[in-house]
């Protein structure tokens, strides 16, 4: 690697997380927005995610009184984790062509990880129950997104993200990487925490999450970062799934690969909201069994993978 | 059948009629009764606790008994006497009556030998002993204790309010309430899980008892408790008024013009109409689906638009006076009001198209909470609730008012005992009145609004009885002198409802926890208790030996 990729990696990274920092609150309000819409209601301003994490940054952090020490730390963990994360997975600018798919894909579960023992160590009961729902899911999903991403790396002999982009490919189409592109279709709605599978912040169920314990800047630094965590995991599977190579190098292919990405990454929310709208919410034992379907075709992907399919 | 044929068929001692539909009988024993009683297969239906010394020296305890089968209600009395009054408890052979005489036992210091669970039900626990509110000789202003008192006396025992990790692996208590997201009036529930299942259920309300009983005995005329009675409930606030309008015209033989009749039917039938709607909206969102909960709340709208058209009020009408209507329903209003159902039917149709066809609101609905039909005639569960059990029961039908008097109520009984046999249940009721609605204004006569009627005589005995959204509303009236109500005792559905749920959360999910409560549709404004379950028997233990052990 030469110093001028070292730098370009560096600047593209930095650009990637700072945009995130802005955008993924940005499509949440969007998200937002199409799901009042649907419903036909007028909605917030698609910038109220910002005002609310601005207001929110400048009060003082708020921690349940109660609880672990690890709990007053997970906030900025958490945040610290997802910018890592965005760092390292290419989003808006190819950032990294040497990403390597397990290391995106722990810092992506890392986040999680974070904010569910942060729940954990809460002292207020439905705190408790969220992150034992959110454990339960999380294990669940990661199970089925570590059997996609081995299929990935069974099929192309591979773990750098770049070089299996596109996964589905015309030219030798592979039905293990159908499934696959399907399962982490899955997995990324699964983790950005959408209906039917949104359990662990379930209110009217009893579930209070990670949220429930925090206020002010700490709350606004646990969802920020599920909210940068979110555009990730979307960006991670854009990663895969789209043909990005094909869109040129140099300046133009880049001012492309940004509109291109930003149009997909946005109709990828337009499209979860509208999901979101239309579906009830499982109960742990439902996701669990549907999830259980998903990690099912991913060990199907795996093995068709492995004898060349 | 008619009351006189009734008594003479079953050759009841002691009985008279007081009218068409209300048989008293005096028992001495009242167990012995009522365990006569048992084969014709009644329904408790409330116990009413009277002060009756000033009139005779004693205290009257009326247990009321539905008889659905032949349209009638049955008093049974019992009398106690100064200075130690007690009456035979017959909870062991009517379960349901449980609530009732402690509420009894509280409020006029009535004891009930025999009684499972004597203990305090109402009152606050800082309550001093040997104060009953309902007592003739207790002043409606008085405060029964200083507050200094109070704040010198230790804080009563109350329940945990943190998770416990106890020697079991994996057991925790979770409160619920009295304020929680997941229920939208202060109650109280204390669930035991093991992993997700719940494994005990407490309940415990009455945090909002207003004392109106007193109140209208002591302060109010005649009409003026039908403005009081609305104020029961903000949902269904109409039915209580209407019943207890039936009740004082029951007691004092006022006939009510018939086209009156056809408005209250019509706005009971509107009143249900909102009801349903809301509750199907906060279902929808406690399932997650708050889709649907914006669809059904954009519905309930034009029915409150549609209220305040007929009444001038989107909600607390203030329409019904003793012996009629205050206002009329012209041409322009009925064709306003149909074209508005034809709007309101074709999208909750639509609605429920959508709704069958989301498998995760099925799936979650289905074969939960369960209450058996056994259960829910024993607790005597009312409304929606019991006829998703397969009690095929309806006031509307069983022993018809108002509008229903001329018209076929068709009633929708289902036998699933879940939460989906009781959405279903809702969804045909709210077509059925829908229909009713059409029919009523179509068929209402001409004529008057208003019975004409001299002074309410004294001492007089009526019942009213409506099918509120959530069931049996029971009025109980003894008129006084001077324009004045002697004991008025309103029973709203969700008293004998809320009984069952402790009953229906053992053995669930901690995640159904919330849509099986909602699930009766509970109004806390009307009614709260204390329930606790075993989780070993799965029998009801009183609270006080619970707090103990905890």
């Amino acid at each position: 690697m030469t110093l001028q990729t070292t730098l370009y990696m560096c600047v593209a990274g930095l650009i990637n997380a700072l945009a995130l920092l802005v955008y993924a609150p940005l499509l949440d309000g969007i998200g937002r927005k199409i799901k009042a819409r649907i419903q036909r209601r007028k909605g917030p301003s698609v910038m109220q995610t910002i005002y609310d994490l601005r207001k929110l940054y400048g009060i003082r952090a708020i921690v349940d009184g109660l609880a672990g020490n690890y709990a007053r730390y997970a906030p900025a963990l958490s945040m610290a984790l997802a910018v890592m994360a965005a760092l390292m997975i290419p989003s808006f600018l190819p950032s990294s062509t040497y990403c390597d798919l397990i290391i995106a894909a722990y810092l992506l579960i890392a986040v999680t990880v974070a904010q569910t023992y942060a729940s954990l160590s809460m002292s207020i009961p439905y705190s408790v129950i969220g992150g034992c729902r959110e454990a339960s899911i999380m294990m669940a999903s990661e199970l089925c997104f570590a059997g996609a991403i081995a299929s990935i790396a069974a099929a192309y002999g591979t773990l750098y993200v770049w070089r299996a982009s596109p996964i589905i490919r015309l030219e030798s189409l592979k039905p293990s990487m159908i499934i696959a592109a399907g399962v982490l279709s899955i997995v990324a709605y699964v983790e950005s925490m959408n209906l039917p599978f949104e359990i662990s912040e379930a209110e009217p169920e009893l579930a209070g999450g990670t949220m429930i314990g925090y206020g002010g800047r700490s709350l606004a630094l646990v969802m920020h970062s599920a909210m940068i965590r979110k555009a990730l995991f979307i960006s991670f599977v854009l990663d895969l799934l789209f043909p990005w190579r094909a869109l040129g190098a140099g300046l133009p292919g880049i001012a492309l690969r940004i509109i291109v990405f930003t149009v997909l990454l946005t109709g990828a929310y337009v499209v979860m909201s509208m999901l979101n709208a239309v579906y009830g919410r499982y109960t742990p034992g439902q996701a669990l069994r549907t999830l259980k379907r998903v990690g099912i075709a991913s060990i199907a992907a795996v093995i068709l993978a492995s004898i060349g399919y | 059948m008619r009351c006189d044929e009734f008594i003479s068929r079953y050759d009841l001692e002691n009985a008279v009629c007081l009218d068409e539909r209300l048989v008293l009988v005096k028992a001495e024993n009242t167990t012995e009764v009522s365990e006569k009683l048992l084969s014709l297969s009644p329904r408790y239906s409330t116990c009413v606790g009277i002060d009756y010394r000033p009139i005779n020296r004693s205290y009257l305890v009326h247990h009321v008994l539905a008889l659905d089968k032949y349209g009638l209600y049955l008093v049974l009395e019992a009398r106690a006497h100064d200075p130690d009054p007690v009456v035979e408890s017959i909870t062991n052979l009517f379960p349901a009556a449980n609530w009732h005489e402690r509420e009894v036992m509280d409020m006029l210091g009535i004891k009930f030998i025999g009684h499972p669970e004597p203990y305090r039900l109402i009152l606050p626990d800082d309550w001093p002993e040997k104060v009953y509110p309902l007592r003739k000789d207790y002043p409606y202003d008085r405060k029964p204790v200083e507050l200094a008192e109070i704040l010198e006396r230790p804080t009563p025992r109350n329940y945990t309010v943190s998770i416990r990790r106890g020697s079991s692996v994996s057991e925790a208590e979770i409160p619920l309430g009295p304020y929680h997201p997941a229920l939208h009036e202060p109650e109280y529930y204390e669930l035991v899980i093991e992993g997700e299942r719940i494994v005990e259920a407490r309940y415990r309300g009455f945090f909002v008892h207003r004392g109106m009983e007193k109140l209208a005995e002591s302060r109010l005329t005649v009409n003026q408790v039908a403005f009081l009675a609305e104020r029961i409930c903000g949902i269904c606030g109409y039915t209580h008024a209407t019943a207890y309008c039936q009740a004082v015209e029951e007691a004092a033989d006022i006939e009510v013009p018939a086209r009156a009749e056809y408005i209250r039917g019509i706005l009971l039938e509107i009143e249900r109409l909102h009801s349903h709607l809301l509750w199907f909206g906060v279902a929808f969102h406690l399932l997650g689906f708050d889709t649907g909960f914006m669809a059904t709340w954009r519905l309930r709208e034009k029915i409150m638009d549609l209220a305040e058209l007929l009444t001038g009020n989107r909600k607390t009408y203030g329409l019904n006076l003793v012996g009629g209507v205050r206002r009329d329903i012209d041409e322009s209003k009925a064709h306003a009001v149909l074209e508005a159902l034809d709007f309101i039917e074709e999208k909750f149709k639509k609605l429920v198209r959508l709704v069958m066809g989301m498998h995760e609101i099925i799936a979650r609905t289905k074969n939960i909470g369960i209450l058996t039909r056994e259960d829910a005639k024993k607790l005597g569960a009312v409304g929606p609730h019991a006829r998703a059990s397969g009690l095929d029961i309806d006031v509307r039908r069983d022993c018809p008012y108002a509008a229903y008097k001329y018209v076929d109520v068709s009633v929708p009984v289902m036998d699933g005992c879940d939460v989906l046999s009781r959405i279903l249940v809702r969804f045909e009721e709210i077509i059925e009145s829908v229909r009713l609605i059409r029919v009523f204004l179509r068929e209402m006569p001409k004529g008057g609004l208003m019975a004409e009627y001299d002074d309410i005589p004294g001492l007089r005995i009526g019942i009213g009885v409506t099918e509120a959204p959530r069931g049996e509303d029971i009025h109980y009236v003894v008129t006084g002198r001077e324009n004045k109500i002697y004991r008025w005792r309103p029973r709203a559905p969700s008293y004998m409802n809320l009984a069952t749920v402790p009953h229906m959360l053992v053995g669930e999910k901690l995640a159904n926890a919330p849509i099986i409560i909602a699930s009766i549709d509970p109004c806390f404004s009307c009614t709260d208790h204390v329930v606790v379950i075993d989780r070993s028997s799965r029998k009801k233990i009183p609270l006080e030996k619970a707090l103990r052990e905890t």
